[in-house]
């Protein structure tokens, strides 16, 4: 044995003499050290989570306690077309602070959203999707909507199935096509009714329909309607067509598995960097369209006009995992410009919900 | 280099450097507080005064490596981070007391669950299980006790790991680092970066850890890895499938699980005459020096044993659901031969005894 280890042999063993004041010693040693790491750190983490995307509501909150109405109003609109989050809360707050400069329109939609989501919140009868619908749908959707609506209104019924079932929802027996999409765009979807697709400046040919069930619609799935036909199928993974933006025709349809298959998400990166420029792309998740899609794959999506638009552990992503995502783009699109929604599988405690965007060619917008 | 990956070898380097700086420091106040490990002639194998206390390091360096972040990198801030540290301080805590008064598992076990629990509050669970038969089961609030269960049983894995010079550092070591392969490529944030600052403490403690060892990590330290381990572990991933998602980490930890589940065995058989609580040296790593193999032996080759079991988890990770199964069914064959062929040589080697008398 080392003379230094011998010398440590005969250190006093105050441990064996006071363990309870050696401890004591310890104990007050980490107590300081982590209080003071609370002191520098905590400040700096409340002042970053309130920075962060996801805290919008905190934000919107404490700019509104300033007296910065404008600013808290801007934040929430923000907040809400990028995590479309399926609870009322941020409705509540963003309706609290419409004023007379607001559109009715806007005030109606939040409104609306807000009863939408505190309704699939609770138990959902016929009656009280009645009143929801008569909450908003006489603004939303005047009576010359039956007739524009009409081309889809075979896609609508099949998707309000997939939807209402998913969620619960009870169909009164009143309702007709334009109420069923009355409460598609109260859960976040997009209709077009002038047949534009975005902003890409491509009008659709034909009607066009993209249902998308995530992971909460696992049962139904997604439904991609070009005029009559739905090309969707009862699989799992990321559905896609690709139509000619001439005629409507469809170049190839295809579903791709990227839930645990590298091979799946290769074959994807090269069915949509082979697709002819100009085509239009009908994009549908079924149950979870994320799970090996690379920061490559990522872009061949931009491609089409999509965006990053959730946030995924901390980054924002096109499609995260068992989020529904459903998408209308054209091939070279400037990303963003596509019709795109989506709807986050969690969001607080509170579960996300199939989403549909459409394009109706021969319209005009509300 | 991305700036992601940058960002993972910089955790990794911080963390190096931190317990690497750390430890001397911690050394010295253990010996001049006298919280020294004394070897025994039961179940210590070390045959002089050992300071404690080394685990103590792991905590300051996941406390610097949060300011760093939060002064350096605030985008990096993960609201996960602060429960690993108040939950942290909870558990060094206790594994200081364990360390120096010698806290019963009466008490202790009680407590570490307590702790575990908690966590599930701050949102660290899975709330789905996968059925082996297809489909998925919901466990709702029954989450609060996996989550529990799962995390003291990886802190008390790691726990009893921690009987030879370095066998608990290197154990982990080897686990967050197929970990952190497996996590990178789901692209999981969270368990990324714990990994890499898992890989990092553990490699710099082995420097004054590997045998002859010059300090104890301790129980303090111990359970804090095991605390960020399972903790780390029981988040869900991907689609939220809980046994799936637990196997990874219970493949990847199967020596120091393996040897619980064994200890808990024993204990069992015992319970009846009351001594479920007391502990004893038939660990893995004691039964395989009784065989013979020397201290650096035995560590050398349970990191083989996990580094093959590692190497299992990561093609496990990427077969596809149907052979997921077959897989987990032959790690746990793998694991009852391994339990079976040292029963053999042990009482081969008995018989061999009983015949020289």
């Amino acid at each position: 044995m080392s003379k230094r280890a011998e010398k440590e042999n005969q250190t006093p063993r105050k441990a064996e003499q006071q363990p309870l004041v050696t401890v004591l010693v310890v104990w007050l040693f980490l107590t300081a050290v982590f209080l003071l790491f609370n002191l520098v750190y905590l400040p700096r983490y409340r002042q970053q989570m309130l920075a962060a995307p996801e805290s919008f509501m905190q934000r919107a909150r404490w700019l509104a306690k300033q007296g910065e109405r404008a600013r808290a109003k801007e934040t929430l609109r923000e907040g809400i077309s990028l995590f479309n989050p399926p609870a009322p809360e941020p409705y509540q707050a963003l309706a609290s602070l419409l004023d007379d400069a607001d559109s009715a329109r806007e005030k109606v939609l939040t409104a609306g959203r807000s009863a939408f989501y505190q309704l699939t919140g609770t138990d959902c009868s016929a009656e009280k999707m009645t009143a929801l619908g008569m909450l908003g749908g006489a603004a939303l959707f005047p009576k010359h909507y039956d007739q524009a609506l009409k081309p889809l209104s075979g896609a609508l019924d099949i998707s309000w199935q997939s939807f209402s079932g998913a969620l619960g929802l009870s169909t009164p027996p009143a309702w007709g096509i334009p109420e069923r999409a009355l409460v598609f765009l109260l859960a976040g979807s997009a209709i077009d009714f002038s047949g534009n697709i975005g902003t890409t400046g491509v009008k659709t040919p034909v009607p066009l329909l993209v249902y998308s069930g995530g992971g909460a619609d696992s049962r139904r799935g997604v439904h991609l309607f070009a005029g009559e036909k739905d090309l969707g199928r009862r699989e799992r993974g990321m559905h896609i067509a690709l139509l000619d933006a001439g005629s409507g025709a469809l170049l190839a349809a295809a579903c791709f598995d990227v839930w645990e298959r590298r091979e799946e998400g290769q074959r994807l990166f090269s069915f949509l960097t082979e697709a002819p420029e100009g085509c239009i792309g009908l994009f549908a998740v079924y149950d979870d369209g994320a799970g090996v899609v690379t920061h490559d794959l990522e872009e061949a999506f931009l491609f089409f006009g999509l965006d990053r638009c959730l946030m995924d552990e901390r980054k924002m992503r096109v499609t995260a995992i068992r989020s529904s995502l459903a998408a209308i783009g054209v091939k070279g699109a400037v990303p963003g410009s596509a019709l795109q929604v989506w709807s986050p599988q969690w969001y607080h405690g509170r579960r996300g919900h199939p989403v549909l965007c459409a394009a109706i060619p021969g319209g005009k917008a509300p | 280099m991305r700036e992601q990956d940058l960002f993972y070898a910089s955790v990794a380097l911080v963390s190096f450097l931190a317990v690497f700086m750390l430890v001397p420091l911690c050394r010295k106040a253990a010996l001049k507080l006298g919280a020294l490990d004394q070897p025994d002639q039961e179940r210590k194998v070390h045959r002089r005064a050992v300071p404690y206390l080394g685990g103590l390091s792991f905590f300051l360096a996941w406390l610097l490596l949060l300011i760093v972040f939060a002064f350096a990198a605030p985008h990096r801030l993960l609201p996960e981070f602060y429960p690993l540290a108040a939950g942290g301080f909870l558990i060094v805590l206790l594994g200081v007391y364990d360390d120096i008064c010698d806290l019963t598992s009466k008490i202790k076990l009680p407590l570490e669950l307590l702790l575990c629990a908690s966590l599930y509050f701050w949102g660290f669970k899975s709330e789905v299980l996968s059925n082996p038969f297809g489909g998925t089961v919901y466990i709702g609030g029954f989450a609060l006790v996996v989550t529990a269960l799962w995390i003291a049983g990886i802190m008390n894995a790691v726990n009893f790991a921690d009987g030879l010079d370095g066998l608990a550092a290197g154990l982990t070591c080897i686990c967050s680092a197929v970990l952190f392969f497996v996590s990178f490529r789901s692209g999981s944030v969270f368990s990324c970066t714990i990994m890499a600052f898992l890989f990092g403490i553990t490699l710099a403690f082995l420097c004054y850890n590997f045998h002859p060892a010059s300090i104890f990590m301790g129980d303090a330290g111990a359970l804090f890895l095991g605390f960020l381990l399972g903790a780390s572990t029981v988040i869900e991933r991907q689609k939220g499938t809980a046994v799936i998602a637990l196997s990874v980490p219970v493949m990847v930890m199967a020596v120091p699980l393996l040897d619980t589940v064994l200890s808990f065995m024993r204990r069992l058989r015992r319970a009846r005459s009351g001594r479920f609580f007391t502990p004893d040296r038939e660990h893995l790593h004691h039964r395989l020096l009784a065989l013979g193999l020397s201290q650096k032996q035995v560590v050398l080759s349970l990191y083989a044993v996990a580094l093959g079991a590692g190497i299992l988890a990561v093609l496990f990770d990427r077969v596809t659901s149907g052979y997921k199964m077959i897989v987990l069914a032959a790690v746990g064959a793998a694991a009852f031969c391994a339990v079976a062929l040292l029963r053999l040589f042990e009482s081969r080697q008995q018989w061999k005894r009983e015949k020289k008398q």
